[in-house]
């Protein structure tokens, strides 16, 4: 309202300055001894401008009748009179109509174009603005999301965009919404508010389709309010784009799905190839022993048949060992069953690991260093039990024989940082960046030592599966450790740097 | 001797069992299917099972409730390494405990031994006091002593430690514990009741690896291990 008022100002004062520089002029003609056409042709001038500027023929006409009065009481004789209308003035007054209406209508077709032009140029740029956004999507979802957000803010009404069929029980949608959004997405049409037949919906649902396929529904929230045809035909260009970005990315998904599958085959078979040579070894260790007492029983020393019977026993675990890993490995690697996050205690896990290995420690000395306060991590206990029994195993094998072992948890930050310390022996240097690689084997001729690399490559995707990391490094006193961090909130903070690591150094020593 | 039922479907380990137990002097029963070990249960009430629960005819835990139903004889579960879920609820219903296929004789027949033994004193037992080694607890005034020094535990701590010593060598698990000392479902995914395990470990200097007391199955549970 008072918009209006303050428009009706503007025009009245643009009048009255226009009114009041043709007075002054035509005074001046008058003075000048000029003819009274010199003035006219002046006031249409001032017409002219009046209908231009204020956008409207009754200013104009209004400014007229003003020029005309005037100029009939001051410098038309007899002065400061006013004389009955003469012809002239009435086809003076109607010229004046003329012009103002002519001019007024010329100004209004101008100023439309103009509104077109820039109407079509905000909608280009708007578009070109969501194309923008479409190519940069990564994911069909994200490409629906970018749509959904900038259409809500152009057309100033809320957009959804949802991918699929709507769910057909969705309890915050009324029956007639439910029924109309269905309808949309199965037949490909528009249907809701606005279109005739659906006078109960609040919303209009476009299908987001390509000939063939509808990938979903654009639900626009327009309530009482009306789409225009303007705004139909850019959500329609809007939607036509959408659906090609949700095509590319759909295609692209599609890709990296079977990428990684790929990968993953690529792995099983590696895996399986790695692991039939592995579980080879041992088995042939048993078959040929057990023949072997079985046969010759009679012939062999009490304390050699001791011996093969260990040795069966040493293969036998060794294998039970594998399927462990196998099992943990097939665990991280199948993304459909989740871990088992569970609180637990860090003493309750690594006393476990430590205790599962006490018959098999031979002259190492396994200690432990626990942290004074009870120390909760959210893992999945028996995974993270099988990282501290690799890395332990793997340290009783490939530490000097008497060295010291030291498994150590501690709080850093965020982080639990467990460690597994040997003070004797090492890691080659050129093995410290691939030991956690797939199949490493320090020393594939030893059996007794093999399998190693995929003890370490499992302890890997543990940990990183709890969005943990790992790493090693030679102890400059002599042996390696072996350390993991694991958040102690599963969500998705990143992990530390290994080199954030080495400022607690001291404090965990 | 004391009879030790074996119900296991899979013929080399029946035969190895038969013939590791019955070198160890006990006698056994076999059978290869649920219902023959049903029968075999109520002909003969043997002194321990030791049931695989993967078994051809009836589900190994229906096996379990129908033998739990008819008397307290103790319960030695076989189950694969994998199945944590099914160990835990062989457990709770009435298993006193288990042990992973495949398993060391030794420690099958050292489990055996502690279930038979505490099934044997379970109805011997000292009124008010329960003492192991240089553990004493003393349920009515709760108090309790360890190398003749008073230790302090807090209520659920003596709870713990003395549902723990009533079941001496069996497989506890979280559930049961919880239900045991909390006396409702535990809210927290059992975290309060392991960190009260652990403070209650500390107060008895156990340590983790090699404890005198309180031994962990991460992802099953605990067991009292004093002797």
């Amino acid at each position: 309202m008072s918009r209006t008022v303050r428009a009706n100002l503007k025009n009245a004062g643009i009048v009255a300055a226009l009114y009041v520089v043709g007075i002054a002029a035509s005074y001046g003609f008058w003075l000048l001894g000029m003819e009274s056409e010199a003035s006219f042709l002046l006031f249409v001038l001032g017409i002219l401008i009046a209908v231009i500027e204020t956008d409207s023929g009754p200013w104009g006409i209004a400014l007229g009748v003003l020029y005309l009065l005037t100029y009939d009481l001051l410098f038309a004789a007899p002065h400061f009179s006013l004389l009955v209308f003469g012809k002239t003035d009435v086809i003076t007054l109607f010229i004046f109509a003329v012009v103002a209406l002519v001019c007024a209508a010329l100004t209004n077709r101008l100023k439309s174009q103009i509104g077109i032009a820039e109407r079509n140029a905000t909608a280009l740029r708007r578009l070109n603005k969501i194309s923008a956004g479409l190519i940069d999507s990564t994911s069909a979802q994200a490409a629906c999301d970018s749509t959904s957000k900038a259409l809500t803010s152009i057309l100033g009404m809320p957009v959804s965009i949802t991918l699929g069929r709507p769910h057909a029980d969705n309890p915050d949608a009324s029956h007639a919404e439910v029924e109309a959004s269905l309808e949309c997405f199965d037949q490909g049409y528009q249907t809701g508010a606005g279109i005739a037949g659906y006078p109960n919906c609040k919303m209009r649902y476009l299908p987001l389709a390509a000939k063939t396929k509808t990938y979903g529904i654009v639900a626009v929230e327009c309530g009482e309010r009306s789409i225009d045809r303007d705004a139909k035909t850019f959500l329609d260009s809007v939607i036509a784009q959408t659906v090609v970005a949700v095509e590319r990315n759909n295609l692209e998904e599609r890709a990296r799905a079977d990428d990684l599958k790929i990968e993953r085959e690529r792995f099983k078979t590696t895996l399986l190839r790695s692991v039939s040579h592995d579980l080879r070894t041992p088995l042939a260790g048993i078959q040929g022993n057990a023949e072997l007492l079985a046969k010759n029983r009679s012939h062999i020393e009490p304390s050699e048949c001791d011996e093969l019977l260990n040795s069966i026993s040493e293969d036998a675990r060794w294998l039970s060992d594998m399927i462990d890993n196998l099992l943990s490995m097939t665990r991280v690697q199948d993304e459909d069953v989740p871990l088992n996050f569970q609180p637990e205690v860090v003493d309750d896990v690594i006393g476990d690991a430590v205790a599962h290995l006490a018959s098999r420690r031979g002259e190492h000395e396994i200690s432990m260093d626990l942290p004074d306060d009870v120390l909760v991590v959210p893992m999945d206990g028996k995974l993270i039990r099988q990282v501290l029994i690799n890395l332990i195993d793997n340290a009783i094998k490939h530490s000097a024989p008497d060295s010291h072992i030291r498994v150590s948890a501690r709080q850093r930050g965020s982080f639990a940082a467990f460690r597994v310390t040997d003070d004797k022996g090492g890691i080659a240097p050129e093995l410290l960046d691939k030991i956690f690689g797939r199949f490493v084997s320090e020393n594939a001729g030893d059996r007794g030592k093999s399998g190693i690399g995929l003890g370490l490559s499992i302890c890997k995707a543990i940990v990183e599966a709890h969005g943990g990391t790992i790493r090693v490094r030679n102890n400059p006193e002599g042996g390696a450790t072996f350390e993991f961090l694991l958040p102690l909130t599963q969500d998705d903070a990143p992990a530390p740097t290994a080199e954030d690591g080495e400022r607690d150094e001291e404090r965990h020593g | 001797m004391d009879e030790i039922l074996i119900v296991e479907d899979d013929s080399t380990i029946r035969r190895m069992l038969r013939v590791a137990l019955r070198a160890e002097g006990y006698r056994t029963y076999e059978a290869a299917c649920g219902v023959t070990a049903l029968s075999l249960n109520d002909a003969n009430a043997p002194a321990l099972i030791l049931l695989d629960l993967g078994l051809p005819d009836l589900d190994g835990m229906e096996v379990l409730a129908q033998i739990r139903k008819e008397g307290d004889t103790p319960i030695i579960v076989l189950t694969a390494r994998t199945q944590d879920a099914q160990k835990v609820a062989a457990l709770d219903a009435g298993a006193d405990d288990y042990v992973s296929k495949p398993f060391s004789m030794a420690e099958l027949l050292a489990r055996i031994r502690v279930a038979l033994r505490h099934h044997a004193s379970k109805t011997a037992e000292n009124a008010g006091i329960y003492s192991v080694s240089s553990l004493t607890v003393n349920l009515d005034a709760r108090t309790v002593t360890l190398d003749g020094a008073t230790v302090h535990l807090t209520p659920h701590e003596f709870d713990l430690l003395k549902t723990m010593m009533e079941n001496p060598g069996k497989a506890l698990t979280h559930r049961f514990l919880q239900n045991a000392v909390w006396k409702y479902p535990s809210t927290d995914s059992y975290r309060t009741l392991r960190v009260t395990m652990a403070s209650l470990r500390r107060k008895l200097g156990d340590t983790p690896a090699s404890p005198r007391f309180i031994a962990t199955d991460v992802g099953i549970g605990y067991r009292f291990v004093g002797e």
